[in-house]
């Protein structure tokens, strides 16, 4: 069976970044124990490259680059929401929670937008 | 072979061996390939420490809207103005994962300089496919020591800035695209939080670039002049708070001297040279001649390179960067940490040279950028093996004194620390979370020389007074505490007012007499029946002044 990129979903895409993320940690970090390099790597997925993906499909560019940029996206939205909430009292351990998921529906919200009010 | 002949698949499998490459010699090395650690590993100098006890505090204590006090010589209300996104991505990643801020904050800066790499790819990939392929290897770079120092010496904060440079660079990219004022004004304004001599280079290197552009094309389109204006709208409105931070701290306290600068003064003897980047330090002339005969013989470079823009935006931000790399001279000794970022900024300059040569002997072909981007990444890589090891100035014991005194001790307890890491690097002391104060260091080896203990001495609060302790009266209007009246008498105080001693017992061959001095001292201490030994290990001992006040 030959493995074709376009033929798989961003969806797809998205879970082999994490897949091929995490054995580059296993790799770079080998001699650390499996279960601390699972956790951090996932926690980085988390708050480095989820919160800005959705809003990249405002812009067209193929998925590596995507990926490149949601990092971007979410390394600046998160910083910079967590600083101004936390100078209204919102712990960072609060933030690191809700605010991927939150920056994740406002992105897909925005990049929709213009569909639904055609409808 | 079909997998070769799929240039997506090549470029990801490429990009994969590169960032592996790049993690592996600059951060794996490093940390002796593990995430987690005992203890802060590699780390040099008061920066690193620093950087990572911020992010503590934010953890600690909510907000950062001010600094903690233990940071403050005791004060409560001193604004935190250090710049605070690495902070508070690294105190976000500590909550989730289980390792202390002093691994996240590290981990944070080496992860966000290899994003930099990638992102910084993809905007020279807009010019040369090739090319781009070509800078790869170039941005990890031929080992040198002084190119490594921001990972060991602490210039996270620098380093989180560098990241989003690059990304403002790639945001003028897609500028005229839709909602593209948007990326532009939400990466100044992470800038500007990230670092803020990095944000006044990237608004230069956008001024220097549209000046160019306006000179070589005669025009800039208006609705990029729109698309401009509108993502510095949206960047003052993002950091107009932390921008009146920085002009009632950096910029006034600091005075701007237009002086000559000839060493870094975070490492004077680690200042970056056009020798560091050993033999492919010529490659670099040789781009910049061709930048001035593009620039002059538009037609005649073109047409030896027909496949290439040379003076594309990549060629301008290069040149930019390496102008800037020598404003030290005029007084920037900001110059000096760029100067460290230059084999990332440098890249599309460097693999331009290669890309020139190679072009007089061979067609390019999509696959030759391949074969040699991946010798040169293998080439470059192998020159860091062996070159970083793991250590640095903390040892696990001082470390797990360090622990107890901020787990053990009561929050407003005073701290001696005597000569050892937290007096030659002094703002390791914080790390205690206690209001930290040093040992004389002129009376102490005076003393020292005399061959006597003297039965009291000074001991100075340690604390973080480069911007005077600034606080605010009001919105817009900020005092100093170094400039009240009473900030002496907080500054100094007798070695019998601590509640605690913190003590090294070992050292270095060269240390020798100034750690048996400690032993002394200590020894002395313990002779009074109001001070008691409360926690000791193999290189430190602290102990408990139950009397405050009470002298001999």
């Amino acid at each position: 069976m030959k493995f074709k990129i376009d033929e798989l979903t961003d969806i797809h895409k998205l879970g082999i970044t994490y897949a091929i993320g995490l054995v580059i940690f296993f790799i770079v970090f080998f001699k650390e124990n499996p279960i601390i390099t699972i956790i951090t790597f996932s926690a980085m997925f988390w708050i480095f490259v989820m919160p800005g993906i959705t809003i990249t499909y405002l812009w067209k560019m193929n998925f590596l680059e995507r990926i490149a940029i949601s990092i971007a996206i979410s390394s600046a939205i998160m910083g910079i929401s967590s600083y101004y909430l936390g100078l209204v009292g919102l712990h960072v351990g609060s933030s690191s929670i809700i605010l991927p998921p939150l920056f994740m529906i406002i992105g897909f919200l925005f990049v929709n937008k213009e569909k639904w009010l055609k409808k | 072979m079909t997998f070769f002949n799929d240039r997506k698949k090549v470029e990801i499998l490429i990009i994969i061996i590169f960032i592996i490459a790049m993690l592996f010699v600059k951060s794996g090395q490093l940390w002796d390939h593990k995430i987690m650690h005992d203890y802060p590993i590699s780390f040099r100098a008061n920066d690193n420490f620093f950087h990572s006890m911020a992010p503590e505090s934010i953890k600690d204590e909510i907000s950062y809207q001010n600094f903690a006090n233990y940071i403050t010589c005791g004060y409560e209300d001193v604004v935190a103005y250090l710049p605070p996104f690495i902070y508070h991505m690294s105190a976000m990643l500590s909550s989730l994962s289980m390792l202390e801020t002093y691994d996240t904050t590290h981990l944070i800066a080496i992860f966000l300089i290899s994003s930099a790499c990638v992102i910084l790819y993809f905007v020279i990939k807009g010019v040369n496919k090739e090319i781009a392929l070509l800078s790869l290897p170039f941005m990890i770079g031929v080992f040198s020591l002084p190119f490594e120092i921001a990972y060991q010496w602490g210039l996270w904060l620098f380093m989180s800035g560098v990241f989003f440079v690059i990304c403002v660079v790639w945001s003028l990219t897609k500028i005229n695209e839709k909602y593209g004022f948007l990326l532009l004004g939400l990466f100044l304004a992470a800038t500007s939080l990230a670092h803020f001599s990095e944000l006044v280079f990237v608004i230069g290197f956008i001024v220097f670039y549209y000046i160019l552009k306006l000179i070589y094309t005669g025009k800039i389109e208006k609705t990029e002049i729109k698309n401009l204006m509108l993502a510095f709208g949206v960047f003052a409105i993002i950091s107009a708070y932390y921008i009146i931070i920085v002009y009632f701290t950096y910029l006034k306290v600091n005075t701007l001297v237009f002086d000559n600068v000839e060493v870094p003064i975070f490492a004077p003897t680690q200042g970056v040279n056009f020798s560091n980047f050993g033999i492919i330090q010529f490659l670099l002339p040789f781009a910049i001649l061709l930048g001035i005969g593009a620039f002059l013989y538009k037609k005649d470079i073109e047409s030896l390179l027909p496949n290439v823009k040379i003076l594309s935006m990549p060629f301008v931000f290069s040149l930019f960067m390496l102008i800037i790399g020598f404003t030290n001279y005029i007084g920037f000794n900001r110059a000096f940490q760029t100067r460290i970022a230059w084999p990332i900024y440098l890249s599309f300059m460097m693999a331009l040279s290669v890309y020139f040569v190679i072009s007089f002997f061979k067609k390019w072909k999509y696959s030759l950028s391949v074969a040699v981007s991946l010798l040169l990444i293998i080439v470059f890589s192998s020159t860091y093996i062996g070159m970083i090891v793991p250590g640095g100035i903390m040892g696990k014991g001082t470390w797990d004194g360090i622990v107890w005194l901020g787990e053990e001790t009561p929050t407003n307890s005073k701290i001696m620390h005597f000569y050892g890491p937290t007096i030659t690097q002094n703002l390791i002391s914080i790390s205690t979370k206690r209001v930290p104060y040093g040992i004389n260091t002129n009376e102490y080896v005076e003393a020292l020389q005399n061959g006597i203990i003297k039965n009291d001495y000074e001991a100075q609060i340690l604390c973080l007074t480069d911007m005077k302790l600034p606080y605010r009266k009001s919105p817009l209007e900020f005092g100093y505490h170094t400039e009240d009246a009473d900030f002496q008498d907080i500054n100094i105080a007798s070695m019998w007012d601590m509640d605690y001693y913190f003590i090294p017992i070992v050292g270095s061959q060269r240390d020798e007499a100034l750690i048996m001095y400690n032993r002394a001292i200590g020894e002395y201490l313990m002779n009074q029946t109001w001070i008691d030994m409360a926690y000791v290990n193999n290189e430190i001992v602290i102990l408990k002044n139950s009397e405050p006040g009470r002298k001999t």
